[in-house]
C-alpha cells in the first residue's frame, strides 16, 4: 500500500489480528486498534472482493495503518494455520489477538441440528483454540502479548434454547483462565470481554428465530428476551467493547489477566 | 489512546475515600490528571503533610483539591464529609470506595468482637454511607459513577482473614444491588478487585517480616514470590497506578455498560483459586 499517512502512535510496528471482524463488535474493534496504531489484520465473511477491497482501503487511509485480510473459515483448521501462517510471513509478529468470531442458533435442545451443534463449538470454541495455540509461541518469543476472547454474558449464564452457544461461551472462560496461567509470566494476558445484548447483524438475525421458538412478537423479543435482561434497559454499544479491549492492550492493563470482564448493563448482576 | 492527556473529568467532582497514600492516593492523582477537581480523605500525619499533598496536587493537575478528614467509623462524620462537599461544588459525579483496613490475621476464634465491628463499619457499612448520600445526587444529575475498591478477597477466601473476606464479599453484594437499581439513571457501580498490591503497607508489613525473623536477601525474596505472590499466577504485584488506570477507564461515558461487574486486576488469582492458602498454614 503506497499511500499510508505517517504514522507516529504508540503501537506503530505492531500487529493485531481479530477474527469476525467484517462486521459488528469485530469491526468496531479493528478499527479501534487501527486507531491505536496498530497494522490490523481482518478476517471473517464478505460478499465480495471488491467489498474487501473498498474496507480494507478505508481503514488503511483512515488510520494511516497497514490492513491485512484474511478469508480464512475459522471452522477450518488448515484455513486458521494458513491465516496465521500468512500473517506472520508478512509481519513476523503477532502482538494482539482477539477472537471475536462468533454464531448463534436457536433451539431446543432435543431438536438441535446435530451438525449446527458441531459447527458452533467448531467456530465458537475450538478455533480459539487454534488461533491461541499458534499465537502464544509467538508473543512468548516477543515476551509481550495480549489475547482478548470476546464471550457474552452467556459464557457466566444461560438462556433457554441456545445450549450451543451457551455451552462454548462457558467454555471460553474456562479456557481463558487456563491459558492466563500458563502464560502469566511471559509478558502475555489473556482475557474475556463479556458483552450483554448488542445491536449486531448476530443479534438481529435472533429476533425472529427466538420470536418464532417462544411465540411471542420481534417487539416483545426486543423489551422483554433481550432487553429485560439488561437493567440499564440499553443495548451495549460496539465502540464501548471496542475501547474495552483497547484498554486491555494497554502496558498498564499488564496485571489483568485470566478475568472474566463483564460489560452487560448489569445483566449478570441479577 | 491514553486518557492521560484526555480532561473529560473538568468540572465534574470525584471523592476518593482512603486517598492519602497507597490505592486511594494513585486514584485520587488520576482522576485530578483527567481534569476532576477531587476530594481526598484519610488518615494524615499532620496538617502540614496535608497542605504539602494538596499543594503538589493542585500544581501538577491545575484542579481545585479539598481534603476530608472524615473518619469512617463514625456515621455522623460520613455524613459531614458529604454535606460539605456538595456546599463547597454542588454536586459529586464520581465516588471511589476505597477506604479499607485489615488490622487483624487470625482464626475466628481469637478474632476480638469489636474489632470485628470495626472491620464491617469501615470496610461495609461505610460504602452504604457514602453510596446512600451520593446517589440522590448522581440521580439528579443523571450520570454517576461508583467505584468500589474491593479485592481478590471479594471473590475467593483465604483462612485467618473472615472478617475482611465477609466484608469484601458483602461489598461485591452490594455494588451488583446498587447497580441494578441505579442502572436506568446514567449511574454505574462496579467493583475492583485488586490482588496484592505494592502499597507502603504492604511494604511496611515485607520489611516487618524481613527483620523480625532476620531474613537475608535470598529468603526475603522467595517470601515475597513464594508467600506473599502465591496466589499470582504473575508472581509480580499489582502496581498502584494500574488499578488507578481501571479506575479512570470506569469513568469514561464509554464505560457505560459496564455496571455490577466484579473487576479483577489480580495476576490470575482467582482465575486459578488456591491463593495464599499454603503460605498461611506456614503461619505468616
Amino acid at each position: 500500500m503506497t499511500d499510508i499517512k505517517k504514522n507516529t502512535k504508540l503501537n506503530t510496528g505492531k500487529v493485531a489480528l481479530v477474527t469476525g471482524s467484517t462486521s459488528g463488535i469485530g469491526l468496531g474493534i479493528l478499527k479501534k486498534l487501527a486507531s491505536c496504531g496498530y497494522i490490523v489484520v481482518m478476517n471473517g465473511l464478505v460478499k465480495s472482493q471488491e467489498d474487501v477491497t473498498e474496507i480494507t482501503h478505508k481503514i488503511s487511509q483512515d488510520y494511516g495503518v497497514e490492513v491485512l485480510f484474511s478469508p480464512a473459515d475459522l471452522s477450518d483448521v488448515s484455513q486458521i494455520e494458513a491465516m496465521v501462517e500468512g500473517v506472520v510471513q508478512k509481519f513476523g509478529r503477532i502482538d494482539v489477538l482477539v477472537n471475536n468470531a462468533g454464531m448463534q442458533h436457536v433451539s431446543p435442545v432435543e431438536n438441535f441440528p446435530v451438525e449446527k451443534w458441531d459447527k458452533i463449538i467448531a467456530l465458537n470454541l475450538s478455533a480459539i483454540f487454534h488461533t491461541t495455540r499458534l499465537v502464544v509461541p509467538l508473543m512468548k518469543k516477543q515476551g509481550w502479548g495480549r489475547i482478548i476472547n470476546i464471550a457474552s454474558a452467556h459464557a457466566l449464564v444461560a438462556s433457554p434454547y441456545k445450549s450451543a452457544y451457551v455451552a462454548s461461551k462457558h467454555a471460553i472462560a474456562g479456557f481463558t483462565k487456563s491459558v492466563a496461567l500458563e502464560v502469566a509470566q511471559s509478558g502475555i494476558t489473556c482475557n474475556a470481554i463479556c458483552p450483554g445484548y448488542v445491536l449486531t447483524p448476530l443479534v438481529e438475525g435472533q429476533i425472529d428465530d427466538t420470536a418464532k421458538a417462544r411465540g411471542i412478537s420481534r417487539e416483545a423479543v426486543i423489551t422483554d428476551v433481550l432487553l429485560g435482561s439488561q437493567p440499564t434497559k440499553k443495548f451495549v454499544k460496539v465502540e464501548e467493547i471496542a475501547d474495552f479491549s483497547a484498554f486491555l492492550c494497554e502496558d498498564s492493563s499488564a496485571s489483568i489477566t485470566g478475568a472474566i470482564l463483564s460489560i452487560d448493563g448489569g445483566w449478570t448482576a441479577h | 489512546m491514553k486518557n492521560t492527556s484526555e480532561k473529560y473529568g473538568k468540572g465534574k467532582i470525584a471523592l476518593v475515600t482512603g486517598s492519602t497514600g497507597g490505592v486511594g492516593m494513585a486514584i485520587l492523582k488520576k482522576l485530578a490528571s483527567c481534569g476532576y477537581d477531587v476530594v481526598m480523605n484519610g488518615l494524615v500525619k499532620s496538617q502540614a503533610d496535608v497542605d504539602e499533598s494538596i499543594a503538589k496536587i493542585t500544581k501538577e493537575h491545575g484542579v481545585k483539591v479539598l481534603f476530608s478528614p472524615a473518619d469512617h467509623l463514625h456515621v455522623v462524620q460520613i455524613e459531614a464529609m458529604m454535606e460539605d462537599i456538595l456546599q463547597k461544588f454542588g454536586r459529586i459525579d464520581v465516588l471511589v470506595n476505597c477506604a479499607g483496613i485489615l488490622p487483624i490475621v487470625t482464626p475466628v476464634e481469637d478474632i476480638p468482637v469489636e474489632m470485628w465491628d470495626k472491620i464491617i463499619a469501615v470496610n461495609l457499612s461505610a460504602i452504604f454511607h457514602t453510596t446512600r448520600l451520593a446517589v440522590p445526587v448522581m440521580k439528579k444529575q443523571g450520570w454517576g459513577r461508583i467505584i468500589n475498591i474491593a479485592s481478590a478477597h471479594g471473590r475467593v477466601a483465604s483462612p485467618y482473614k473472615s472478617a475482611y473476606v465477609a466484608s469484601k464479599h458483602g461489598l461485591a453484594g452490594f455494588t451488583k444491588s446498587v447497580a441494578l437499581e441505579t442502572a436506568q439513571d446514567g449511574i454505574t457501580c462496579n467493583a475492583i478487585c485488586p490482588g496484592y498490591t505494592l502499597t507502603p503497607n504492604v511494604e511496611f508489613f515485607i520489611d516487618a517480616v524481613v527483620k523480625s525473623k532476620g531474613m537475608s536477601r535470598e529468603d526475603q525474596e522467595a517470601f515475597v514470590t513464594d508467600v506473599l505472590l502465591e496466589g499470582h499466577a504473575t508472581k509480580k504485584f499489582v502496581r498502584v497506578e494500574e488499578i488507578a488506570d481501571f479506575a479512570a477507564f470506569l469513568c469514561m461515558d464509554s464505560s457505560a455498560s459496564i455496571t455490577g461487574a466484579m473487576l479483577s486486576i489480580d495476576g490470575g488469582w482467582t482465575a486459578r483459586g488456591g491463593g495464599t492458602v499454603r503460605s498461611l498454614a506456614k503461619g505468616i
